[in-house]
């Protein structure tokens, strides 16, 4: 069955047409969430919105891009504002804290003496960390980029589509952001 | 290759992407440098954690939490025709509460034109109390008393 046929199914309200949807997109949203927000519960969360607002916008669809981009569009804007509003309130939380004196358990509070036991588990969690954090200093462009290639596996064509600039454009993001993630790893690893 | 450009090629030699010249060189100089050898292990392991996190298992209960808030949705946009109808409604009918209230006080209690002259210059006016029973005052019965 094509886009077309599946989305003229959608809005025909034949049972079970947007169960298909669900079924054949919701991975892969799943997985280009969880790259972006690296946290299981907030990527569940991104995919009942992503899918919520298919279900309302599907209509409106005019087919000028394929549906795939479309889906993947919507999933990047959402955990994007996600990851903004979640900056917005650790940031009052900081606040609070300097203001009122309380001192919030950092995670390097939380690592210490946590990570410094040998324990193949904690080191693969640490590793996680320290990787979460790396992408995460990434500029906005190159972690999209980054995320939706090595995340998604989507070739540089695709992942050009996706955020509307030129493939030569995605290249350069995705070098750059190797680059800054090497950067950041190993004056991490140089100065542990 | 000395160590500083080798550890700006480490992750483009993990991902190959390194021509074979270039390749070669970083693959020879690793062979013999152990701290970059050692760079390049945990480097290598930090990214294999995408490889791991990319193995994300579908919820197999997605669809159904879906479709409740997909409902639950759906139910609140019909019911916001209410929620905006009925206090309206209600906020009116106290408005027209309070205006007739004022309305019908206004007519009970009249203002000061039953004044009965008592001399040319002074007037006695009738008090109204809320039992209805209007006050009588001792100079009502002097003045209007048939009894000399």
């Amino acid at each position: 069955m094509t886009d077309s046929q599946l989305i003229q199914q959608i809005v025909d309200n034949q049972a079970g047409a947007f169960k298909n949807l669900v079924d054949a997109y919701y991975p892969m949203v799943l997985k280009t969430a969880h790259g972006l927000l690296h946290n299981r519960e907030d990527a569940e969360d991104i995919c009942q919105d992503v899918f919520v607002e298919l279900y309302q916008s599907i209509k409106k669809f005019r087919g000028e891009s394929k549906l795939f981009t479309w889906i993947y569009r919507i999933t990047v804007n959402k955990s994007l504002n996600y990851l903004r509003k979640r900056k917005r309130t650790s940031l009052t939380d900081n606040l609070e804290s300097f203001v009122f004196g309380r001192r919030r358990k950092g995670l390097q509070d939380e690592a210490t003496g946590y990570f410094s036991e040998s324990n193949p588990k904690l080191e693969n969690e640490e590793q996680a960390c320290v990787l979460h954090k790396a992408i995460d200093k990434l500029p906005r462009n190159q972690k999209i980029a980054f995320t939706l290639s090595k995340y998604d596996d989507l070739p540089n064509k695709d992942v050009a589509q996706i955020m509307n600039v030129s493939l030569s454009a995605v290249e350069s993001l995705i070098h750059r952001a190797k680059l800054n993630l090497q950067k950041s790893l190993i004056s991490y690893y140089k100065a542990s | 290759m000395n160590c500083k450009n080798i550890n700006k090629k480490i992750i483009f030699y993990l991902d190959k992407n390194l021509n074979k010249e270039e390749y070669d060189a970083v693959k020879t100089h690793l062979d013999g440098c152990a701290s970059c050898k050692a760079l390049t292990g945990k480097l290598k392991d930090a990214l294999m954690q995408i490889e791991l996190e990319k193995d994300v298992r579908p919820d197999p209960y997605f669809y159904t939490r879906l479709q409740t808030r997909i409902n639950s949705e759906n139910q609140a946009q019909s019911s916001v025709f209410s929620k905006i109808f009925q206090p309206a409604m209600a906020m009116l009918l106290i408005l027209v509460a309070i205006l007739s209230g004022i309305v019908l006080g206004n007519r009970y209690f009249t203002s000061g034109n039953d004044q009965l002259q008592i001399t040319e210059n002074q007037y006695y006016t009738e008090d109204y109390y809320l039992d209805e029973y209007s006050y009588e005052g001792i100079q009502y019965y002097l003045f209007n008393s048939k009894n000399p």
